[in-house]
């Protein structure tokens, strides 16, 4: 049986696997081992409520603009929508695994407002579980950090 | 005559999805707000037979701009959308005597079955 750690971590894993596609069109699979890459875009997005948690996410050059476009749907292609779009990304698929963690706790806890931009993960010492994952697709990398506790 | 359909969302993305999606429809996107503030101000402006109303925004969010919405005008037809799909936030939506909330990203088939159960509310 798994650990209550172990599974909050895979409801994220699951939901960036599985829904990633749905929205951009691409895969995006998750790797156990470091990928080394040069960050291009941060992103942070908190939970409040009974499951606290702050995630931050770092993505390649290559994977921001794979994400934008398939965004955009090739009707814009603006550079000032790239963040909204990032930032849309990261809220989708965080919502999808905060549902489940919500629906089997029970309990409720809600999204913050993505930031996007060269933010640090300055609150990382604030909760006492951490995970880290990797995750690579075609078009780039992504590296996702997470600190969270929960009351359930 | 083609149903207007106002979308109030933060990030473009379902704007486009939506402009995407119902493209030779007998629906069609007559505006974009990026906030709850913006929405009511352009519900005014435009009057749209379908709101399309983003649950997690700055400033006021889209139960609260809902709220003030169907204080206005209690039959507007609102479908409300979020990244977030829980049993608690549906009861939310619900306790505002709305119905729909769907999940991000839309789906079309679902997106279209219920513009066809909101016409017959």
């Amino acid at each position: 049986m798994r650990s209550v750690h172990e599974d909050v971590c895979h409801m994220f894993v699951d939901s960036f696997t599985s829904v990633s596609e749905k929205i951009t069109g691409f895969s995006l699979e998750y790797n156990e081992e470091e990928k080394e890459f040069q960050s291009a875009q941060n992103v942070k997005i908190q939970s409040v409520g009974t499951f606290r948690a702050s995630l931050f996410f770092s993505m390649d050059k290559d994977f921001e603009q794979a994400v934008f476009l398939a965004m955009a749907k090739n009707i814009s292609s603006k550079e000032e929508l790239k963040e909204l779009m990032i930032g849309e990304f990261i809220n989708i698929i965080s919502g999808h695994a905060l549902t489940k963690i919500n629906n089997l706790s029970g309990k409720t806890s809600r999204l913050t407002v993505p930031l996007v931009g060269p933010a640090c993960w300055e609150d990382k010492e604030k909760f006492p579980q951490q995970c880290t994952v990797f995750f690579q697709s075609a078009y780039g990398k992504m590296r996702m950090d997470m600190g969270y506790e929960c009351d359930f | 005559m083609k149903k207007s359909v106002l979308v109030v969302d933060d990030s473009p993305f379902v704007y486009y999805q939506l402009k995407d999606m119902i493209d030779g429809s007998d629906y069609e996107v007559i505006g974009s707000a990026r906030s709850g503030e913006e929405g009511i101000e352009m519900y005014h402006e435009l009057k749209p037979d379908v709101i399309i109303l983003d649950i997690i925004m700055p400033g006021i969010d889209g139960l609260e701009t809902a709220e003030i919405l169907l204080k206005e005008n209690k039959d507007i037809k609102i479908i409300m959308l979020s990244s977030l799909f829980d049993a608690n936030l549906m009861n939310d939506v619900k306790a505002l005597g709305l119905k729909f909330l769907l999940p991000k990203p839309l789906q079309k088939d679902v997106l279209f079955a219920t513009l066809e159960m909101l016409e017959k509310k």
